[in-house]
């Protein structure tokens, strides 16, 4: 495997946090996503009990594309503001093919609420990522979180 | 509007002035760092019972569950005769935390420091280098003291008190009731989500019982459906400080499918719907800070952890039935995962209103409780919140040193 597919995921993380740190953006994440996909977020201690209930589960791409209208619309004016920043480590590609990317990145957010505090959390997103006539989408994103109990709400995906 | 100037800082709950009217509530309660210390003295261990878990958080003989109550730490166990036991959480030699895995299953408890083991009813078993013990050391003393604990349908209860009630007394009937309707078949145990809010626990528990604000504030509701026709607080009986909320549904009152690419999370699958379709969610307060639910496909009791005046842990636990099919259960958890928790559909915004509230919290004047308060007595209606002057009279009662109702 060459370097060029390590840059590639590397761009892919770089765009994905762009966009979930920008509240202006965030009907642009769904596109990061391939035609069939997965996102969810859960906890470290909740995979170690064998827990199912997560924090959230858009199981099904239909869910993904629906959750920039939770967030703007379902949600307008009922939470406090969150600028957020996500910092990346370098991704371990576990699995190249032609077609699939099997990595696990390292992460941190620093999470700063209108009126409230700053929090910052870490944990490891564990990637399938697609290689389609478009470039790299993900097929499945797991973010798994260090806290078993979270400091704060999350507005926008992690 | 003059506001009063230069109102002297409360010190503790006999600090207090409390208004004459029974729907004002004085705002210190929630910022008063004293206050809530005095909770930890006199509420938390008081003659009230705790709703803990669910007997499917401990379905076998050496499951366990840790947690606290107020601030102090207990072990959930099922023992090897099969009775649920609470425990205290603390080595009776030095004061260790004897276990701590917040879930698991054990033949008994070793605290690691000098190696003091106990059973799974508590009793010490053995300790390290029994020579040069004071001669009237008496292994019986010095177990784990367990709590008194009951179960009802299913739910886990507890109190540290000697002077609560016997539970059927403290819950009354229509609880009762209500706990074999929210809980019904054999469940197991589906996740849990845990977060903390920068609030009071109190702003929590007062929000649930609170059937005023659902409309305003969770718009998501319009997208699983609930009618303002039915449904209402129940009476709990005999002046009793819990409550129990009935909410009726039937259909979303916006086009999900034009307005979402997968509605499932907000169908009702489970539900059993009357001919013209609608169906029931209940909800069951145990003051103070018990809840039990059934609302929708979620089977879920929810409690919290008093951090600081200002700071709480909310734990959301869900149950699904056993034996359902696979597509069902999975439609449970998706649903659990995404509609309810620190960034559910439907309960993102409480946390927000919590953290608002305690910020304004500071400023003079009372917190009111207004709607529905021209009824004095429940049963009241579905859009009230006046069951709330319960809550806070129990309160009243119990930090004054007596019985919550």
């Amino acid at each position: 495997m060459g370097g060029d597919v390590l840059i590639e995921v590397m761009q892919l993380a770089a765009r994905y946090a762009a966009i979930v740190d920008d509240p202006r953006r965030t009907k642009e994440w769904p596109d990061l996503f391939a035609d069939e996909a997965a996102y969810v977020v859960t906890t470290r201690r909740d995979l170690d009990e064998g827990g199912r209930v997560a924090i959230m589960m858009d199981d099904t791409k239909g869910k993904i594309l629906d959750r920039p209208h939770i967030i703007d619309e379902v949600w307008a004016g009922h939470y406090d503001a969150q600028a957020t920043t996500h910092m990346v480590s370098i991704p371990l590609l576990e699995e190249v093919t032609d077609s699939l990317i099997r990595a696990r990145t390292g992460f941190t957010v620093d999470i700063a609420k209108e009126g409230g505090r700053s929090h910052r959390l870490a944990g490891e997103y564990v990637d399938e990522i697609l290689r389609g006539a478009d470039g790299l989408r993900f097929r499945r994103r797991l973010v798994v979180l260090n806290d078993d109990v979270l400091p704060t709400y999350f507005v926008r995906p992690l | 509007m003059t506001i009063a100037a230069g109102a002297p800082r409360v010190r503790g709950f006999d600090g207090l002035v409390w208004p004459e009217a029974d729907n004002q509530i004085p705002r210190e309660i929630f910022t008063d760092p004293d206050v809530f210390a005095e909770e930890l003295q006199r509420l938390w261990p008081g003659p009230v019972w705790h709703v803990l878990g669910h007997a499917a958080d401990v379905p076998r003989p050496g499951d366990f569950i840790t947690t606290v109550v107020g601030n102090v730490g207990v072990i959930v166990v099922r023992g090897k005769d099969d009775v649920v036991r609470v425990l205290l959480n603390v080595c009776a030699h030095r004061s260790n935390q004897v276990e701590v895995c917040p879930r698991g299953n054990a033949r008994g408890f070793t605290c690691i420091y000098h190696t003091w083991n106990y059973a799974l009813d508590g009793s010490l078993t053995g300790f390290a280098l029994r020579e040069d013990y004071p001669a009237d050391f008496d292994p019986q003393c010095y177990g784990l003291p367990a709590l008194r604990c009951e179960l009802r349908a299913g739910v886990i209860l507890a109190t540290f008190s000697p002077d609560a009630p016997p539970v059927d007394d403290y819950l009354g009937a229509p609880l009762l009731r209500a706990f074999e309707e929210t809980f019904t078949g054999d469940l197991e145990y589906a996740g849990a989500q845990r977060w903390r809010f920068d609030g009071n626990w109190k702003l929590w528990a007062e929000n649930m019982y609170d059937g005023y604000h659902a409309r305003a504030l969770h718009k998501g509701l319009r997208y699983i459906g609930l009618t303002n026709s039915d449904g209402g607080f129940q009476d709990p009986e005999g002046g009793r400080p819990h409550t129990v909320y009935i909410a009726v549904g039937s259909n979303p009152t916006v086009n999900l499918a034009e307005t979402l690419h997968d509605p499932q999370v907000f169908e009702v699958r489970t539900k059993e719907r009357t001919d013209e379709g609608v169906f029931t969610n209940w909800l069951v307060n145990v003051f103070p800070a018990g809840v039990g639910m059934s609302n929708w496909d979620l089977i879920t009791i929810r409690r919290i952890i008093p951090l600081a005046a200002d700071a709480t842990e909310v734990i959301f636990s869900y149950y699904v039935p056993l034996g359902e099919p696979e597509e069902i259960t999975r439609h449970r958890i998706s649903k659990a995962s995404n509609l309810y928790g620190p960034s559910g559909v439907i309960s993102l915004e409480d946390t927000v209103v919590f953290e608002r509230t305690q910020r304004g919290a500071t400023g003079r004047g009372t917190h009111n409780i207004l709607k529905g308060t021209v009824r004095q007595n429940p049963p009241y209606r579905r859009r009230d919140e006046a069951h709330m002057r319960h809550f806070y009279e129990a309160y009243r009662r119990v930090m004054s040193g007596g019985p919550a109702f």
